[in-house]
């Protein structure tokens, strides 16, 4: 796969993140790019982080979602995998060399300047609010991805609406082969990104 | 997978549009999800095709078809 085809995504895996995973992940596809995320192969004998530094190396663009990085209730702990990866990107654009000089990652949060107080090194950074709204998190990528890497893109309402016309393609698909419409909620995202792909193929 | 179906679809901004798959030109913008979903039964109902209502986060909420059954039920004698 190319590196300057290839967008890194740094986000949570959970089920409750799955509403913005699916419009992110279906945002990179239709504008012709590559999502690598960790969740793209299961191999439980592969060293996590590993993978993630194969995958933060072998991307140009990165999106890192810092959304979720909050405890939400008393006790629980709050989540350092997200700033931890976006930590191990920057660190291989500013030393690795090469080509890696030319990443380029955008941040993700779901209330603006909130992290920006936990992290304050992020304060010159381009930051982008989608709200935990779905719809924003296609206009937040798609504005993103057509201006870094110049492509021209469709608007975000056409590749919003493309997305939900996949989903009822997807949903029928996938009813016809046995699955509950808990399954295809919990679709794994390996055949999410599969049938993604295959759809924007035979449709964009 | 290509269909032809009916697709009523939030509009974050307000609204629900009704949305044609295949098509690339923005649907029909309705202020309520009852309105959207009216008018975009109608029309599924004239061209025997299928209706899809979404959920905010794209998910499918409701579906019927309305194409003609090829496997219709026969009266037993």
């Amino acid at each position: 796969m190319a590196f300057d085809q290839n967008v890194f995504v740094n986000c949570p895996f959970d089920e409750p993140f799955y509403p913005l995973l699916r419009p992110l992940l279906f945002t990179i596809i239709y504008l012709g790019l590559k999502p690598r995320i960790a969740t793209e192969r299961i191999d439980s004998g592969e060293a996590r982080i590993a993978k993630i530094v194969e995958l933060i190396q072998e991307s140009k663009y990165a999106i890192h979602d810092l959304s979720r990085i909050k405890a939400t209730k008393k006790g629980e702990v709050f989540r350092l995998n997200m700033p931890f990866e976006l930590g191990i990107d920057v660190g291989c654009r500013l030393f690795k060399g090469g080509e890696h000089e030319q990443k380029k990652c955008l941040i993700l949060v779901g209330e603006r300047y909130k992290y920006q107080a936990a992290i304050s090194d992020l304060s010159n950074s381009d930051v982008a609010n989608h709200q935990n709204i779905p719809e924003d998190v296609v206009v937040e990528v798609r504005n993103w991805l057509s201006s870094t890497c110049g492509l021209g893109a469709d608007g975000a309402s056409r590749i919003w609406d493309s997305f939900n016309v996949f989903m009822g393609d997807n949903y029928d698909a996938l009813t016809a082969r046995g699955f509950s419409k808990r399954d295809i909620e919990r679709l794994p995202v390996p055949e999410l990104l599969e049938s993604m792909e295959s759809w924007v193929d035979e449709n964009v | 997978m290509k269909t032809k179906g009916k697709h009523v679809v939030p509009r974050q901004r307000g609204g629900w549009a009704v949305k044609t798959a295949g098509k690339t030109r923005a649907g029909k913008v309705f202020e309520s999800q009852a309105d959207a979903v009216k008018y975009a039964r109608d029309a599924a109902k004239k061209t025997h095709g299928e209706l899809y209502v979404h959920g905010k986060d794209g998910t499918i909420k409701e579906r019927r078809s309305y194409g003609i059954d090829p496997f219709p039920p026969r009266d037993k004698k």
